[in-house]
């Protein structure tokens, strides 16, 4: 049977108390809880000598302890560490393949009827059926070139020219494609293409946006934007051939 | 009377404040006097906690080596011994969770008994099994107020509650030793 509250708060006083007297008087209200006060009598009476008799021991003298890193902070450095490195090897090897995605110049040889020679430093470059010489560096369409080229359909010429100096050619209706034979020697790209013009009689219109429309028509009164600075010119027709 | 013992407190609290700035100052010995102060109250709370006396010391070392680093960031808006009680209240109930792991983890034959063995004339198996049955924090309540005789009002900065929560805590701790103790008979 549960003992009701009020009995069992009063229990617990007389018995954490102790005086024979609060003793005496519980007994003499409430004589069917006797045995329970007695035993939590005996209990707090132990349990107070177990909390007297215990002994401090000694003192010891205080000594900071030295600060021993928990395995989570070495943990977290070195997670750290993994995480510098992972970063910068993805950054190096991103870079790369950025690097490797750049068209290039060499690349040409394969799907171009380019041949490759190792940079000039000085004197006619070697001739080959077509010979470009370029710095594989700078192929922007400002680039001074070196190039030759050997019987080749002119639009072909313009794309490779235009794949050289990075740039985009869009062509216009009823362009003519002869064979030609053309070399410049210290031309930019887009100096080339209006040289290639004047000749062949196309206009190349630069778009902004990288890219050069080539118009079969040369407008008399259009002006160079300025004088190439290029060393030396040549262009021939070889084989006139229809227009595309 | 009660004006010369609310001035005896003020003076203790002074002079703790003044131990405290003395020791942020650079005064080593300032230090050396707060840890013999305090010294066999935080050794109860520890021992009171973990029961196996080796362990307690060991842990008042770790509790006075962390208020020696952090004495700096006390901010004196609490008393000093709240703070030391607090720091070795939580830092004594941590260690027992990780000797409970330790114990888990050795041999069955290395495992130490359930009961203390502690030895001396203090020893009681019935009370150190039920309290060893005890959940520390429950533990440490009944220490606190039946051997070190804290008041509720003190077991309630301590532990950083109010005094009527720190009541029924106490009570409700008191019930849960009782079954323990009772069980020891059946």
């Amino acid at each position: 049977m549960k003992t009701p509250r009020e009995i069992d708060e009063w229990m617990w006083l007389v018995a954490e108390d102790g005086s024979s007297e609060a003793v005496r008087e519980f007994e003499r209200r409430y004589p069917g809880h006797t045995l329970e006060l007695h035993r939590r009598l005996e209990m707090m009476e132990r349990l107070r000598k177990v909390g007297r008799a215990r002994s401090l021991g000694e003192r010891p003298r205080f000594a900071p302890r030295m600060n021993r890193p928990a395995p989570w902070q070495w943990m977290g450095g070195l997670a750290c560490l993994l995480l510098i490195g992972g970063v910068s090897y993805f950054a190096t090897l991103r870079l790369s393949t950025k690097a490797k995605a750049l068209p290039a110049p060499a690349s040409m040889a394969h799907t171009s009827p380019w041949n490759e020679t190792p940079p000039q430093t000085g004197g006619t470059p070697v001739t080959a059926n077509m010979t470009r010489v370029a710095s594989p560096a700078e192929p922007t369409p400002n680039a001074q070139n070196t190039v030759r080229m050997e019987a080749v359909e002119l639009r072909t010429a313009l794309e490779l020219l235009a794949a050289q100096g990075q740039i985009r050619l869009q062509f216009a209706p009823d362009m003519p494609n002869p064979t030609i034979r053309f070399s410049y020697t210290g031309y930019s790209t887009m100096e080339m293409l209006e040289d290639l013009g004047r000749h062949l009689g196309f206009t190349p219109f630069d778009q902004g946006d990288g890219t050069i429309l080539i118009v079969p028509a040369i407008d008399p009164n259009r002006r160079l934007a300025q004088a190439h600075g290029g060393q030396n010119g040549e262009v021939a027709i070889l084989t006139e051939s229809e227009t595309r | 009377m009660s004006v010369v013992l609310e001035k005896s407190a003020l003076l203790a609290l002074d002079e703790d404040h003044l131990l405290v700035d003395r020791f942020n100052a650079g005064d080593e010995a300032a230090f050396e006097r707060l840890y013999t102060k305090y010294y066999d109250k935080t050794y109860s709370i520890a021992r009171g906690v973990l029961l196996d006396s080796e362990d307690a010391s060991d842990t008042v070392q770790e509790i006075f080596t962390l208020v020696y680093r952090h004495l700096g960031r006390f901010d004196h808006r609490s008393k000093f011994s709240t703070w030391l009680y607090r720091i070795a209240v939580n830092r004594s109930i941590q260690e027992s969770r990780r000797a409970r792991y330790r114990y888990k983890h050795v041999p069955l034959t290395e495992a130490i008994p359930e009961t203390p063995t502690e030895a001396g004339p203090h020893r009681d198996p019935k009370i150190q099994t039920a309290l060893a049955k005890m959940r520390p924090a429950d533990r440490l309540l009944i220490t606190l107020f039946y051997w070190e005789e804290l008041s509720l009002q003190d077991i309630a900065q301590t532990l950083g509650c109010n005094a009527n929560a720190a009541k029924t805590r106490l009570y409700r701790a008191r019930e849960r030793f009782r079954e323990h103790y009772e069980s020891e008979d059946a």
